[in-house]
């Protein structure tokens, strides 16, 4: 048998290494500020004109950029650097083209670079973790095939002919990123960077809480579970606990995650047999993922007493310990009694931290601990340095996650809680109002959180100071013979193990099972979305004024979706209905309330006059005491961009809404028409401003919300 | 417990084919999978579960062992 010499590309995982880290402080560093803003509202700085357009510092336009951040740029780049690494020594093979992982890298750090400019200047789909707008979305998608041909092409020259384990879930990751970021980003632009979603409504939402749920699922686990099958091993020196375990762990993971989108949008719009099938697949998938919990802790059967002196066996127990926790509470969450009370609170914030710190980020550092004196040839710097950073990041994610499960129940029983005499005991701004302490505990479990990532980085940055890459692994493997007599009797499974293209397919069939199911009928059944004969399209100034409500990420604090409950139809009206939002591209159902409610802002007594809207925006505290809003003073200076609003009216026209054929000709003065009567109005009450400012569009957005289905008189304002 | 179960239960009815559809193919993959990880020799799975320390060259630290 002929030993072929070879070596492997550790230049690549370097760079992912040191992208993942310099990304993961900045992704925190925004975080931590983001959360300091609900502490100190008055630190929302508003908007920076830098020529025509305006950088947000609020709140609205850097929660974007947070989840961004940490989801694609610090977990993004840590799995590509834990794939490029055991992708290469798992098949025996270098990758298969160096140019490739290069324009990889450097395509991935463009986009987040990207992201990172466009983000603040506004510049979003309004959809939650799919906000980067087309030109961006294309580019992803160009990049993710270089990925994919890279990992392909090196698995076509492996040396080793059997995939293990954790290549299924690589090759399962990227074929369900793909299939997720295409279907979910299709939509029709009116600019260069301002499109709209393909989708309206109760379809977009549906088809966005299956994006977002599984861009959970398929980026945030499944390349990590794969990490952990050959990282944890390596770290413990014994080799997976059972393998068989691993095998139905595999399919029923990907199977059943594909399904739970749905349980997002329980008690909304949502036809209710689509909201089953969400809760039902997403209780079954405690099982799979606890199979997989349970196999990477006993992993460590035999070797238990060196977690007390390995801080990267450390670093990956509570790591696994973490995805443990998140996949109980998850299934729980999406039982319609719990996520009655769960959703919309700061419970949802806890349990996603409970996932991104601690198993995305204790794995990500075990990972690079255990790398960096492998590829650097020298002794980790400190050890003294990484047990603190563990001890200090596990407290941060305890001060982080406590507070907020507490004020997450704390603010649900709130907004629940009825008099002897029937009437809602707090008014919205209290629930708020008595979280701030949470929120402060909150900044400082981030913060420590932090300070521990800080001390890491350091650490490794010293570490790879102190050494010289091998940038070049020498290795050595038999060549893959050509030919292969299968084993008599040999199982399918084994067969398909061996066979990556089939694979592919057979985990593309999977995974587009639930997706196909649950999005077919909702699209194709038109009695699952009931029109409702006095919805009308948005007249161009209202329209004009939900493009800038997106924007601004109001969607981030502010929820349109009333559920039907007795304590949200007292407080904010009617409960919604699917044909309500049959115009709306994107859906804005929001999935957290750190303000009100606003899907019936503009009707009955919920309904503010301009001028009250006007003051609220300039000045939120001055009207709402307490009130964590920023100010969006800078509206009342920024002119309406009327350029723009013939060429959406068009792309709105194209995708089926009502406009008259010639409209978009008739569209500026219907605005400026429209515009005129909010002028007048705010000028009545004593506020002089011109027609032409974006706040008038936004009012008019305000005063619009909820009016399609007549008047609503609400509890809380009575 | 059956309350749990008969309260979702009604909340599908009329739709109940979905999930049914959808339990039945997951049972199906599910069984069809635990059979095959039942056949499958011990031999070939210590195999394929060492594969991640099928690496002669690697470089070690000081206190790596073999598995």
């Amino acid at each position: 048998m002929q030993i072929e010499k070879f070596s492997y590309d550790n230049r690549i995982v370097r760079d992912f290494a040191y992208a993942t880290m310099i990304w993961g402080i900045v992704g925190m560093l925004v975080g931590l500020w983001v959360a300091l803003l609900m502490v100190f509202p008055s630190w929302n700085l508003g908007g920076i004109p830098v020529g025509k357009e305006t950088i947000g510092l609020s709140f609205g336009r850097l929660r974007p950029l947070h989840t961004n951040a940490v989801i694609f740029a610090f977990v993004g780049n840590g799995m590509f650097m834990g794939i490029y690494y055991s992708l290469q020594r798992l098949l025996k093979a270098r990758m298969a083209s160096d140019l490739l992982s290069r324009i990889h890298f450097w395509g991935w750090q463009l986009i987040i670079v990207a992201a990172a400019v466009t983000l603040p200047l506004g510049i979003t789909t309004g959809k939650e973790y799919a906000e980067l707008e087309l030109p961006i979305d294309i580019a992803i998608t160009l990049v993710w095939v270089v990925f994919g041909v890279n990992l392909f092409w090196t698995i076509v020259n492996r040396r080793e002919r059997h995939l293990y384990v954790a290549i299924w879930f690589y090759i399962a990751t990227l074929v369900t990123v793909a299939v997720l970021h295409i279907v979910n980003s299709f939509g029709y632009p009116a600019s260069f960077f301002k499109s709209y979603s393909a989708y309206a409504g109760v379809q977009d939402a549906l088809v966005q809480w299956w994006y977002g749920h599984n861009a959970v699922a398929f980026f945030l686990t499944t390349p990590y579970l794969g990490l952990m099958y050959y990282f944890m091993p390596k770290a413990a020196n014994r080799p997976v606990y059972s393998y068989r375990l691993s095998i139905i762990h595999f399919w029923a993971l990907i199977f059943l995650y594909i399904w739970a989108g749905p349980h997002h949008l329980l008690y909304t719009s949502l036809p209710n047999w689509a909201q089953s099938l969400g809760v039902v697949f997403s209780f079954m998938l405690i099982f799979p993922s606890w199979g997989g919990m349970i196999n990477g802790l006993l992993t460590l059967r035999g070797a238990w007493d060196r977690v007390r002196e390995d801080v990267i066996l450390k670093f990956m127990v509570v790591a696994v310990t973490a995805y443990g926790m998140a996949t109980f509470e998850g299934p729980m969450l999406s039982l319609k009694n719990v996520n009655a009370i769960s959703h919309f609170t700061d419970w949802i914030i806890a349990h996603v931290h409970v996932g991104g710190l601690g198993w995305n980020g204790m794995l990500t550092f075990g990972i690079l601990y255990w790398l960096f004196p492998r590829m650097f040839r020298t002794e980790l710097h400190s050890k003294c340095l990484a047990n603190m950073h563990f001890w200090i990041a596990t407290l941060g994610i305890l001060f982080y996650a406590v507070p907020m499960y507490w004020a997450g129940f704390k603010q649900s029983l709130m907004w629940k809680e009825f008099t002897e005499a029937g009437q809602l005991k707090y008014p919205f701004l209290e629930t708020v109002t008595q979280l701030r302490g949470f929120y402060a505990m909150r900044a400082f479990g981030g913060t420590l959180y932090l300070v521990g990532s800080i001390l890491g980085v350091y650490n490794l940055f010293r570490t790879a100071a102190r050494g010289s890459l091998l940038a070049d692994e020498a290795a050595s493997a038999p060549a893959l013979e050509r030919t292969y007599e299968a084993h008599r009797g040999e199982h399918w499974h084994r067969r398909i193990e061996r066979k990556p293209v089939p694979f592919l397919v057979l985990t593309l069939v999977v995974i587009l099972i639930g997706g196909v199911a649950e999005m077919m009928p909702t699209f194709l059944i038109r009695t699952n979305v009931p029109t409702i004969s006095s919805v009308k399209p948005y007249t161009p100034l209202e329209l004009h004024g939900r493009d800038i409500y997106v924007r601004e990420g109001c969607y981030t604090c502010h929820s349109q979706m009333i559920r039907p409950f007795r304590s949200e139809t007292a407080r904010y009206g009617e409960y919604s209905k699917a044909g309500e939002f049959v115009y709306d591209r994107p859906f804005q159902w929001g999935s957290k309330r750190t303000g009100p409610d606003l899907a019936r802002e503009g009707v009955g007594n919920n309904r503010k006059s301009d001028a009250w809207h006007y003051n609220h925006f300039e000045d939120p505290q001055a009207l709402s005491a307490g009130s964590l809003m920023p100010s969006y003073a800078f509206l009342m200076d920024r002119e309406m961009d009327t350029a723009a609003v013939p060429a959406r009216i068009r792309v709105m026209r194209k995708l089926g809404v009502p406009y008259p054929e010639g409209y978009d000709r008739q569209a500026n003065a219907d605005l400026m028409a429209q515009a005129g009567k909010v002028r007048a109005s705010l000028a009545a009450d004593g506020i002089k401003t011109p027609a032409n400012r974006e706040v008038i569009a936004l009012i008019a957005y305000m005063q619009r919300l909820g009016t399609d289905i007549g008047s609503s008189i609400t509890a809380e304002n009575r | 417990m059956s309350k749990i179960v008969s309260q979702y239960a009604d909340q599908v009815s009329g739709l109940v084919v979905y999930p049914a559809i959808a339990l039945v193919l997951f049972m199906a993959v599910f069984a069809a999978v635990l059979l095959q990880v039942r056949r499958m020799s011990r031999e070939h799975l210590r195999e394929v579960s060492h594969l991640p320390f099928d690496t002669a060259d690697e470089p070690r630290t000081p206190n790596d062992q073999n598995p």
